[in-house]
C-alpha cells in the first residue's frame, strides 16, 4: 500500500468506500423540456441585442454619409425648375435640358464627396473642395 | 420533490460529461456562440441541477437557481480561462450562488447540530463491519441516504457531493470553496461517517442505531 497519511487512510476504509458508492449511485434527475425552453429564451434575449450593437456600429460610417446626400439633395431638388405648363414647347425643353446639366453636375461632385468620405480618393484632402466646385452649382 | 422540473430520473453511470465537448465547442462557447453553448448545457443541466437541489431547499428555488448557473456562465464564459476544467468551473458558479441565495435568505450555514473542526468530532464514527457488498441501493435506501444527506452541515454536504457524486478533484473542491485541502479531507470523512450513522439502523436493526 503507498505510503498515505491516517486521513487518506480513513477516507480509504471499506465503510466510507460504501458510502461513496452509494451517494454516486444515487438517481439523477433529468430536467424538463420546459425548464430547458424557458433558460433558451432567456439566453436568447441576451444574444439579439448584443448583436444589433455591432450591427448598427459596422454601418455607423455609411450610414453618415448617406444621410448627408440626403439632406443635401433635398437642399439643392427644391430650386431645380421644372417645365412650364404655361410656357412654349422650345421653353420646356431648354428647362428639361439645363435640369439634367445642373444634376450632372451635382452628381459628380457628391460622388467627389462620397469618395473622399470613404478614403477610395486619391487626391489630397485640400483639393477636393475648391470655391470654382461651388459656383458649379 | 423535485419532479415538477424532472422529466425522469436515471442512475448515474457515471459518466463524465466532459468527454462529450471538445475544445473546439468550449472555444465557440468562449465566442457565446449559443448552439454550442446549447451542448454545454445538455452535457451538465442534470448534474448541475442534481447538486443544487441538494444544496437548496426546495425544487423550485433549485431550477431557478440552475438557470442561473448557466446564464452567469454564458456571460463569463470569454473569461474562463481554461486553469480548471468547465464542470469545476460551473459547480464553482452553482457553489457560490447556493452560498449567496442562503445568506440572502438570511439561513446562512446552517450548522445543524455538528461540529465541523478539524480537531473536534462531535460524530460517531468507523464501523468496521461495513462492508460495500451490503449496500444495494434500492429506493428505500436512495430514500434515506437523500435524508441524510438534507439533514447535514451546507459545509459537509458541498464536499460529500462535489467528491463522491461529482468525483472533482480534492484541490479543485479546496479551490471551489476556499478550504485547505487538508479541510476538504476531513469534511468528507465527517460528511460519510454522519451518512453511515444514518444508515446503520437501515442495515443493522434498531439495536445499533
Amino acid at each position: 500500500m503507498p505510503n498515505l497519511d491516517p486521513l487518506d487512510q480513513q477516507l480509504n476504509a471499506d465503510g466510507q468506500q460504501a458510502v461513496r458508492q452509494v451517494v454516486r449511485e444515487l438517481p439523477e434527475e433529468s430536467m424538463s423540456m420546459a425548464w430547458r425552453s424557458d433558460l433558451n429564451e432567456r439566453l436568447l434575449q441576451m444574444t439579439p441585442a448584443k448583436r444589433k450593437r455591432w450591427h448598427l456600429l459596422d454601418w455607423r460610417p455609411a450610414l453618415g454619409v448617406g444621410l448627408a446626400v440626403v439632406a443635401f439633395g433635398f437642399l439643392i431638388l427644391p430650386n431645380r425648375s421644372a417645365p412650364s405648363a404655361n410656357g412654349t414647347l422650345e421653353e420646356s425643353l431648354a428647362s428639361v435640358h439645363a435640369g439634367a446639366q445642373i444634376e450632372a453636375e451635382f452628381g459628380s461632385s457628391m460622388s467627389a464627396i462620397v469618395q473622399n468620405a470613404t478614403g477610395e480618393s486619391g487626391r489630397p484632402h485640400s483639393e477636393t473642395w475648391q470655391v470654382s466646385d461651388l459656383e458649379l452649382l | 420533490m423535485a419532479m415538477a422540473y424532472a422529466a425522469g430520473a436515471t442512475l448515474s453511470a457515471g459518466k463524465v460529461p466532459e468527454q462529450i465537448l471538445d475544445a473546439q465547442v468550449i472555444e465557440r462557447c468562449r465566442r457565446q456562440d449559443f448552439e454550442a453553448f446549447g451542448k454545454l448545457i445538455d452535457a451538465y443541466q442534470n448534474r448541475i441541477f442534481g447538486f443544487v437541489r441538494r444544496m437548496v431547499p426546495n425544487a423550485e428555488e433549485a431550477a431557478d437557481v440552475t438557470q442561473e448557473v448557466f446564464i452567469r456562465a454564458f456571460q463569463a464564459f470569454h473569461r474562463f480561462d481554461g486553469r480548471c476544467s468547465v464542470r469545476t468551473w460551473l459547480f464553482r458558479i452553482a457553489y457560490n450562488l447556493c452560498v449567496d441565495r442562503s445568506r440572502r435568505a438570511d439561513r446562512s450555514i446552517q450548522e445543524a447540530s455538528m461540529y465541523v473542526g478539524d480537531s473536534e468530532e462531535a460524530i460517531e464514527v468507523a464501523d468496521s463491519r461495513w462492508q460495500p457488498d451490503d449496500l444495494m441501493l434500492t429506493e428505500e435506501l436512495a430514500d434515506l441516504v437523500e435524508k441524510a444527506i438534507g439533514s447535514m452541515s451546507e459545509k459537509l454536504r458541498s464536499v460529500l457531493l462535489l467528491h463522491d457524486r461529482e468525483d472533482l478533484p480534492y484541490d479543485e473542491i479546496a479551490e471551489t470553496l476556499g478550504v485547505p485541502v487538508g479541510t476538504v479531507k476531513s469534511r468528507l470523512f465527517l460528511a460519510r461517517a454522519h451518512l453511515q450513522n444514518a444508515l446503520r439502523e437501515y442495515l443493522y436493526g434498531a439495536d445499533h442505531a
